[in-house]
């Protein structure tokens, strides 16, 4: 028997042997990236619409959230195709799910034309760099008049949008709205206050009276303790508990590095943010924030805060997380709280730009019809229907030629009725000021405006901010790998403290570990980024 | 010559038997033997331009930045903390519950018994994380609903790192003990009754009965499926692991399957997650055959 | 014959613990149940327990509505059907082979087999084969590379090693049967029992399989349903961080979560019962080492 298993296990091997070689031989035949074809054909026309004469397909990939309709239904899809005679074959691979598909993509060579919404900047400069995304300065300064003139107003869209290498590999988003500056809301239950009698907290240590009160004194007034003081989530930056840090001088609890006289910050070993921690941890021990907070996720969040029997929540609007009745009767914002030392600082998230919105592989035989496409696309008006949903239907001019949205259906998710005609949030859309000057704001953003008047004087400013860049691919390797480490010890330390506590007695040890994980090199990474960047401006 | 004749002669003869195996070995060579050509990525820096043949040789670079990671001794932890505390606890239940299932008298009980324990079977894991998270919720769950009408203080279950492992296993137990417990029962099934005949005239007990006729009766099954079950020791569970995991409990719930996953496919560091994938597989190989040998050793019963 | 004291102690015990497995195995699902008659609101403040609180049928009426999940639900069960039969079939033929003992080299096309419960090429080469085949984006790649599964095509083995005995086989060829008429008019309908345990087996694998999906598929109108209830139950937030502006998307997750898990369970409870008689007796022969 075993003599057998011993013969049989040497065929094995030497079938699996057999198998390997057939396979390699027929596996060798990968293409060399070919870049952009010589000359465009005569079919094309480098100016005017439309773009080309004869009708042109163009591949492209984008992730689908959960609100977009089908994207070849969509009226403002086929208006854009109507004018510009580009047809483009949608491949919506839903959001769930895109980051494997993706890379899997770009393992086995099968690439589209291009893609819109979906690439994360690791995939951008990596690919970019390895000749399978093409460069596409030169393309825009030939052939994209409007991304053209937005790249000249604004000089800090185009250094955003550019590699370290020079070239920009990707088409960003823009959109200026001031409010975009920072990223929570802290919104109070001003109806528990009145009822218990107290003002909108001004300092920490208020802010943890004031919880206190509504956890142990009844606001709600129904005879039950079952009010919950606050709830927030973890690791995330919308709804998170991260502005709070400011109140004890640190910059940013969430993404971790500031900048102070040019020199870069990492935000996690200061003792500022453990005194953040502390301060967290005093108040979950006397039960004011919820310990769902490190498991859940928006929705299982908005189903506790819609009921109205939360105290404390952190929102962009508040509009999601409690719907507008409440919103407006119940709910008021709360200044940034004055810390022990007397800091107030409210944390910055620059999220006027974004990046990887738009980027062309080597496999498409076209690559000024795309750049032709993304600029047809940033018409004023073609732009705003993208955006927002068509004229007529979904958006309206009123009197003083100003763009006002149509409110939806009763019953129908906002978003879901503009996702159906457009498709949002996921082209390279970007506004200059002048356009979004033509925009009526909407309930949304008249509620975000109100709001950023309260905490703009106490954003953390631009000059302490890491700005949003690209890293060049060594750099992300190595961060990635550093990344990874260092950021789930960080997050799981943080729950740790604030749930448990002991950050004091454990501070060293924290430390240390952080040390051994690299994290000196982590932050030196950092550090040459930000002086590459500072050098080139 | 005279060999290959013989050869021919053995085939000949049953050629049909082949014919009706064809279709399984092109499975296999196809799906299973085909892929394993890949596993050169491991040691190779792969990159999707040069694809698998061409991209360039590095080595153990991979396996050396696995071994010398932070989180290596974490991983190789819990991979086999939780497996061995899956396999202690999650193969005698079934037996158990077979034995105790095959001594209920009355049939049409014993019966109902059996159908409503294998339901959880059919619910799949990501329904199952979910019913998790509502019934061990630190708010509203029942069993902290239960625990605060006692006194005591609610324990947020998913996200103790010390609670992971045992949710883990004893959820597993759950949804799949009933079902486990079909095959020993069909064995039991198969015990000639006149045993336990003679044993009950002998005034045996049935805990005697079936210490001395059922369990003996189903060791040969008990022992397959326990090296089976050994075989996969440190595959299952990653799709389970995964949903379950969070930034609180992760010190005990990041296991291989998972960081693969991570650094594979939403990492897209593909080599090296092949690099820990194969040293996964390896390990597995080995305690596989560890245990054949030592089952083969100690009762003659073995897989091959 | 009188029972000893003993063994009514036993008894009495044996049937008690089976009273509290019925209470752990039920519950959940009874709350399930519940739960999906109940206003979510009620569900989270944790006031449903015993019985439905605030009945609404909110919950189905959206999922009545909600095209994915019936496209997923359509999807599912073609995946299902076709996967299972051609799972069932290639089992079959393939084990019986492996069952006789004068096929020459099964012990090796064995080793071969067990070999592959442990060692694979990982994702990406199977992916590129996957790709090369063509089959990215089909319901083949729902099907193929998973055609065969070794621990199954082994009980089915073992069934056919311990059912159909030698005597049988030579007394059909001793009236000129060959392999492929002896297989095919008395092996297979000899298999009933092992093909309700390939039926089940298959079947529910197919039904509540969603890697492969999320790794082949992208085009959502092909997804299966447990890939659709994985969006729904637990992802469903990322959009709303890339979504800088306004209005976040309210996903159906908490109304309609627990109905779905209902209308993803039920048919694979109602399946059972039919296979019932047949499965005990297989999975009994073909567990028996022979």
């Amino acid at each position: 028997m075993s003599t057998w298993t011993k013969k049989a296990g040497l065929g094995l091997l030497a079938a699996a042997l057999g198998t390997s070689l057939l396979a390699a031989c027929s596996n060798g035949n990968n293409e060399t990236p070919g870049g952009a074809e010589a000359e465009p054909g005569d079919n094309f026309n480098a100016t005017g619409y439309p773009i080309v004469d004869e009708k042109e397909t163009q591949h492209f990939v984008i992730s689908k959230g959960p609100a977009h309709g089908d994207f070849d239904e969509m009226d403002t899809v086929q208006a854009l195709e109507e004018m510009t005679n580009v047809h483009i074959q949608w491949e919506a691979i839903s959001q769930s799910g895109f980051d494997e598909k993706k890379n899997l993509m770009f393992a086995s060579g099968e690439l589209p034309d291009g893609f819109f919404l979906g690439l994360n900047s690791q995939d951008v400069i990596q690919y970019g760099q390895q000749g399978i995304l093409l460069p596409l300065e030169d393309l825009i300064e030939q052939y994209a008049p409007n991304i053209s003139r937005i790249f000249e107003d604004y000089p800090a869209v185009r250094q955003a949008a550019t590699a370290p290498d020079g070239h920009i590999y990707a088409l960003p988003w823009f959109e200026g709205y001031e409010y975009f500056l920072y990223r929570n809301t802290l919104l109070i239950n001003k109806t528990w206050l009145d009822n218990l009698g107290l003002d909108v907290p001004e300092t920490t240590e208020e802010f943890h009276e004031v919880l206190k009160a509504f956890k142990t004194q009844d606001p709600n007034g129904n005879g039950k303790a079952d009010e919950m003081a606050s709830t927030w989530l973890h690791n995330e930056a919308t709804r998170g508990y991260y502005e709070l840090f400011g109140a004890f001088g640190a910059v940013d609890a969430m993404d971790m590095f500031s900048i102070e006289d040019g020199k870069v910050r990492f935000e996690g070993v200061r003792d500022e943010y453990r005194d953040g921690l502390n301060y967290l941890h005093a108040l979950y021990a006397d039960g004011l924030i919820d310990p769902e907070t490190f498991t859940q996720n928006a929705d299982q969040l908005a189903a506790k805060t819609r009921t109205g029997n939360v105290g404390v929540l952190a929102a962009f609007t508040g509009i999601f997380e409690l719907g507008e009745e409440l919103l407006s009767e119940h709910y008021v914002a709360v200044p940034p709280l004055k810390g022990p030392n007397g800091d107030q600082l409210w944390r910055r998230q620059d999220n006027r730009l974004q990046q990887n919105f738009f980027s062309i592989t080597s496999e498409n035989p076209h690559p000024e019809v795309a750049i032709r496409l993304a600029d047809a696309m940033n018409e004023t008006d073609m732009r705003v229907q993208l955006h927002r949903g068509p004229f007529g239907t979904h958006l309206q001019r009123t009197d003083d030629g100003l763009i006002e949205p149509v409110d939806p259906p009763a019953g129908v998710n906002a978003l879901e009725f503009k996702g159906q005609e457009a498709p949002l949030n996921s082209l390279p859309l970007l506004y200059p000021q002048e356009d979004l000057d033509l925009n009526k704001p909407d309930a949304p953003q008249r509620y975000r405006m109100e709001f950023y008047e309260i905490y703009k004087p106490y954003i953390v400013p631009e000059e302490n901010y890491f700005p949003l860049t690209y890293i060049d691919e060594e750099k992300t390797r190595r961060l990635a790998i550093l990344e990874t480490d260092i950021m789930q010890y960080i997050r799981k330390m943080e729950a740790k403290w604030i749930i448990e506590g002991g950050a004091d007695a454990e501070w060293d040890a924290y430390l240390k570990e952080l040390g051994n994980m690299g994290l000196e090199e982590y932050i030196q990474i950092h550090q040459d980024v930000y002086d590459n960047l500072m050098s080139a401006q | 010559m005279c060999t290959l004749k013989a050869f021919q002669k053995k085939i000949g003869v049953n050629w049909q038997l082949y014919l009706l195996f064809l279709p399984t070995l092109a499975y296999f060579l196809i799906f299973q033997y085909g892929p394993l050509y890949g596993i050169q990525i491991a040691f190779k820096d792969f990159s999707a331009v040069r694809g698998i043949t061409g991209s360039p040789w590095i080595g153990f670079e991979h396996f050396e930045r696995f071994f010398g990671s932070y989180q290596f001794w974490t991983l190789l932890y819990n991979t086999i903390e939780l497996s061995l505390y899956g396999l202690l606890v999650g193969f005698p239940v079934p037996i158990i519950l077979a034995l105790l299932l095959n001594q209920l008298g009355h049939e049409r009980f014993k019966r109902f018994v059996q159908t409503v324990s294998y339901a959880p079977h059919f619910i799949s894991t990501v329904v199952l994380v979910g019913m998790m998270f509502v019934f061990l919720s630190p708010n509203s769950g029942l069993l902290n609903q239960i625990i605060v009408a006692f006194g005591g203080d609610p324990v947020f279950f998913m996200a103790r790192p010390e609670w992971f492992k045992t949710l883990f296993v004893f959820s597993t137990v759950w949804q799949s003990a009933g079902w486990g417990a079909i095959i020993y029962l069909a064995a039991l099934a198969s015990i000639d009754p006149g045993l336990h005949e003679a044993a009950r005239i002998d005034g045996a007990s049935k805990l005697q009965r079936i210490r001395h006729i059922d369990l003996p009766g189903i060791m040969p099954t008990i022992i397959i499926l326990f090296i089976l079950e050994i075989g996969k020791l440190m595959t299952v569970g990653f799709e389970k692991a995964y949903l379950m995991q969070n930034s609180l409990n992760i010190d005990s719930s990041e296991i291989i399957q998972t960081y693969v996953y991570k650094t594979g496919l939403l990492g897209a560091q593909f080599s090296f997650s092949t690099a820990v994938g194969l040293f996964d597989a390896v390990i597995n190989f080995m305690i596989l055959i560890l245990f054949n040998r030592l089952s083969r050793r100690i009762s003659e019963t073995s897989l091959w | 014959m009188r029972k000893t004291t003993g063994d009514k102690v036993f008894d009495l015990f044996n049937i008690a613990f089976m009273l509290l497995l019925l209470l752990i195995v039920l519950y959940p699902l009874y709350f399930i149940v519940i739960a999906s008659f109940s206003n979510p609101d009620r569900i989270n403040a944790g006031e449903v327990w015993i019985w439905v609180n605030d009945y609404t049928l909110k919950g189905y009426h959206e999922i009545f509505q909600h095209e994915r999940i019936w496209t997923g639900y359509r999807n599912t069960i073609i995946y299902m059907v076709v996967g299972t039969l051609i799972n069932v079939v290639i089992t079959l033929t393939g084990a019986y082979p492996l069952s006789r003992s004068d096929f020459y080299g099964r012990k090796f096309f064995m080793l071969l087999i067990v070999f592959t419960m442990f060692f694979s090429g990982g994702l990406i080469p199977m992916y590129l084969l996957v790709k090369n085949l063509g089959m990215v984006n089909t319901i083949w790649a729902m099907i193929l590379p998973q055609a065969v599964s070794a621990w199954n095509l082994i009980i089915a083995r073992t069934f056919f090693q311990n059912s159909i005995s030698n005597e049988l086989r030579e007394a059909a060829a001793i009236d000129g049967c060959s392999n492929l008429k002896f297989f095919l008019q008395i092996v297979i309908p000899l298999s009933k029992a092992i093909t309700a345990v390939m039926v089940l087996f298959y079947g529910v694998t197919h039904w509540n399989s969603y890697f492969q999906a999320l790794i082949y598929l992208r085009n959502e109108d092909l997804y299966p349903l447990q890939l659709v209830l994985r969006d729904i139950l637990i992802l469903s937030q990322s959009m709303s961080e890339m979504m800088a502006d306004q209005d976040d998307y309210e996903s159906l997750g908490e109304t309609i979560k627990y109905g779905v898990i209902i209308m993803a369970s039920v048919p694979m409870l109602v399946l059972y019962p039919f296979l019932q008689k047949y499965f005990v007796k297989g999975v009994m022969i073909g567990s028996l080492k022979g």
